[in-house]
């Protein structure tokens, strides 16, 4: 962990200004009232691209204070550009203390994934958002959409996932599953593997989605009840992977498959880095390690090869 | 009047000491609030705001009004002091009609209009509804209530002095709404409950 230190001079307090920080917090309040429900706001133009996860940095930067303890994760690791660039803008603008611990954090920003150390009361999970709107793939027109959730018209929606069980035997959907949140809203979790669904579940933490482009926020309070959209004949199944981790061992984790040489060689690894590095800390060892070196020591995690669409 | 006078800022009582770290650090104790119905948060009021504005609701309304989100108060909060100072520090446009509010500031919670008198937001976005801030005494001892819903991991029991006698009455009416209806921030006299248009609530004595 960093410890804090005094914000750079020159720069707004975790860079947006107060006008700005009223108008998220505001949308921020109301979607906690109103939990799934998509709250507009006036999102404003950041120092990055959209697909950097605009949205999730302006909940962070509205939300973040001075003892905060900050942790980025994309894709579950805390060393990819995209995470050290945004811990990199919050550690300058507002000098908050970093992390890549989850246990340690008080805020956690993701990109597509929820960490697998249970999260506890007292955290935030800031998610970024690229398509807020579950709806969307069946109905282009936000209009209609709007229509449909205040009517609570969600019968489409399922027709959908049925014709998918028609046709592969099982519901498609691996990544961005769409969830029911308190049996009203039907809400995008946005692109985490279907394998943390469950974690969004009567979490302690309280959990808030950000989606730039799109100008909307929307939360999960603690302890809200998730359904992941399923039917009675075919019900929702996570994830699950025959192999553990090859570093750590784990089997209860999200694993990530990746490239080990040029001949084709193939492993899975943890997607969590944090979770693969305090599990070989504390001397778990999986099968790759357990190979060249069981006496313990650092091994960097390999490249991830691919990319979640 | 003097010519110094002609600044409204010589007259008007100050507002935050430090706004940028007190916003936040107001925004995220009402956050925990209405993120977790019923439990108690701790707020640092604006003493220095003109009474008889609870300096905790003081806090609360520098933090989340502006230009943008017009305010009711009720009668006892109508004065021109109060009105000034809020005029001064948010810029927030002062409203008769209680339906049009974003934010309505209730100094007097026992004597307060129904809930359905304040904007309900549309079914389309119901987030447009009015954020009521109420006075009261005080939490952990008055009427108990206990609250279930999202934000509460089975139930919670909370009480609360000085808040209208049929409260139970009207947030169950309120959240019969849902996903319509008002949103409360009980402001005590050093911190705020929230209770959302989620939360179910039982009066038990
Ligand atoms: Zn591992």
């Amino acid at each position: 962990m960093t410890a804090p230190i005094a914000p750079t001079q020159g720069y707004a307090f975790a860079y947006l200004d107060e006008q700005t920080k009223r108008m998220i917090r505001r949308a921020i309040l109301k979607a906690v009232a109103i939990p799934g429900h998509q709250v507009p706001f006036a999102s404003r133009d950041m120092p990055m691209p959209y697909g950097w996860g605009t949205g999730g940095i302006q909940v962070t930067a509205a939300i973040l204070g001075p003892s905060d303890v900050l942790k980025v994760i994309d894709q579950g690791a805390d060393d990819t550009t995209n995470a050290v660039s945004i811990r990199a803008f919050f550690r300058k603008t507002a000098g908050v203390a970093t992390t890549t611990r989850t246990a340690e954090a008080t805020v956690i920003q993701t990109r597509h994934r929820i960490p697998e150390t249970p999260l506890r009361a007292g955290q935030t999970l800031v998610y970024q958002v690229p398509i807020p709107e579950p709806l969307r793939f069946l109905e282009p027109r936000e209009t209609e959409t709007r229509v449909m959730h205040a009517l609570a018209d969600y019968g489409l929606m399922h027709v959908k996932l049925y014709e998918d069980i028609a046709e592969h035997g099982h519901i498609a959907k691996t990544y961005a599953y769409p969830v029911r949140v308190e049996g009203r809203y039907v809400m995008d979790p946005s692109p985490i593997p279907k394998f943390d669904n469950p974690k969004m579940h009567m979490s302690p933490a309280l959990q808030l989605f950000g989606a730039g482009r799109e100008k909307r926020i929307y939360a999960l309070p603690p302890f809200t009840k998730v359904e992941s959209l399923d039917f009675d004949d075919h019900p929702f199944e996570p994830t699950r992977f025959d192999a553990p981790c090859a570093l750590c061992g784990a089997t209860d984790g999200y694993l990530d498959e990746v490239v080990t040489d040029d001949r084709g060689g193939r492993m899975f690894v943890c997607s969590d880095t944090d979770h693969c590095e305090t599990r070989r800390e504390a001397g778990h060892r999986g099968a790759l390690l357990a190979a060249e070196d069981p006496a313990g020591g650092a091994t960097a995690r390999p490249e991830i090869a691919e990319d979640l669409p | 009047m003097s010519p110094a006078s002609a600044f409204a800022a010589v007259e008007i009582a100050p507002g935050f000491r430090d706004p940028v770290l007190e916003s936040q650090a107001t925004f995220r104790a009402v956050l925990d609030a209405l993120a977790e119905p019923g439990r108690e948060r701790d707020v640092f009021g604006i003493d220095a705001a003109p009474a008889p504005l609870p300096p905790v609701m003081a806090a609360v309304i520098a933090m989340l009004a502006d230009f943008e989100t017009p305010v009711w108060r009720d009668d006892g909060l109508a004065r021109a002091e109060i009105d000034a100072w809020l005029a001064f520090h948010t810029g927030a446009p002062l409203v008769a009609d209680p339906a049009a509010a974003a934010f309505a500031l209730v100094g007097d919670a026992t004597r307060m209009p129904s809930f359905a008198a304040f904007g309900q937001g549309t079914d389309v976005d119901p987030s447009t509804s009015t954020t009521l801030i109420l006075a009261v005494d005080g939490f952990g001892a008055g009427r108990r209530f206990r609250l279930a819903g999202p934000g509460i991991a089975a139930s919670r029991d909370f009480a609360v002095g000085g808040a209208p006698a049929d409260l139970a009455r009207r947030l169950g009416e309120n959240r019969a709404l849902c996903p319509r209806g008002v949103d409360l921030i009980l402001a005590g006299p050093t911190s705020v409950v929230g209770l959302p248009r989620t939360t179910r609530i039982e009066e038990i004595g």
